[in-house]
């Protein structure tokens, strides 16, 4: 598979995962999550990015939380780096997956006004 | 020609002079790959080019391509094509108060040297992230599914040869 074959493998994949976890999600949270952006990345490059990041960074959430818009001056959105994901899942398709899945609520999770700890509590850390 | 227009920058009138032509068909073609993304997301909004934003006290500019965010209508992306024959007003007047306010994205694009300077605002001011030429992509991962191709930007004119950017 040619680099540009494995990336657009790599998106669909996930952009298929993120639909269906949305889809998943009871109809209030779906409601407030679906105008929410996400983005697909290779990897956090610094000079995309504002600050610099742990370059093996699962995802990232940016902007404001939902219920405190004024926080941030950008638009909310979340960032998953798909080739990280792929390296973290050991380039299995099942958890890449399923990682896929639980880097978007945790970051979903941000949107909504959850931290560290209430993520780690609901198994999204 | 467009028309001349004002701005006011640190609490003085500026009288900006007409865009010429190639200034024009550039920020046209920015203007619409960038409405054609944000078109899609419910998050931002794009105003109308040089559309009048207010800034801060004494500061009330018309960016030639401005995006402020949908829940608060914060600016939050700026793009100014650099005119030769006025660019005094954008890459420094205009640069050091959008420094000052924080703004999150400044391009400056240039067609003198048909290159795009990427700013990302940082709490210790603008940063320049990168200077974009030729085939290089202008991307922003804020706008999912955003790129331009710098050559495709400038097409049909000539490259760097200052003093003929405007036939």
């Amino acid at each position: 598979m040619s680099k540009s074959e494995h990336w657009k493998h790599l998106l669909s994949l996930a952009q298929h995962e993120v639909e269906s976890t949305l889809a998943s999600l009871p109809l209030p949270v779906r409601r407030q999550a679906a105008p929410l952006p996400v983005s697909y990345e290779a990897h956090p490059e610094k000079d995309k990015l504002d600050d610099e990041y742990d370059p093996d960074l699962l995802g990232l959430f940016v902007g404001a939380e939902l219920a405190h818009p004024d926080e941030s001056p950008l638009p909310p959105q979340i960032i998953l780096f798909l080739e990280n994901l792929w390296d973290y899942a050991e380039e299995d398709e099942k958890i890449y997956r399923k990682e896929v899945r639980t880097t978007y609520l945790h970051e979903l999770g941000h949107y909504l006004g959850l931290d560290e700890i209430d993520l780690e509590e609901r198994g999204l850390e | 020609m467009s028309d001349p227009y004002e701005e006011i920058v640190n609490g003085e009138r500026l009288l900006r002079l007409p865009p010429r032509p190639r200034h024009e068909d550039i920020l046209s073609r920015l203007h619409k790959r960038v409405a054609g993304v944000v078109t899609g997301l419910p998050t931002a909004k794009l105003l109308a080019a040089r559309a009048r934003v207010e800034l801060s006290s004494g500061n009330s500019f018309r960016p030639d391509l401005a995006l402020v965010t949908a829940a608060t209508d914060k600016l939050w992306l700026v793009a100014e094509v650099i005119s030769a024959d006025d660019h005094h007003a954008d890459t420094v007047d205009k640069k050091s108060v959008y420094e000052e306010i924080k703004l999150p994205r400044l391009w400056m694009v240039d067609p003198r040297y048909d290159n795009v300077e990427i700013y990302h605002g940082t709490p210790y001011g603008l940063s320049l992230k990168r200077v974009l030429a030729g085939r290089e992509l202008l991307t922003e991962a804020l706008l999912p599914g955003f790129q331009y191709a710098i050559h495709e930007l400038f097409a049909g004119h000539p490259s760097g040869e200052p003093g003929r950017y405007d036939i």
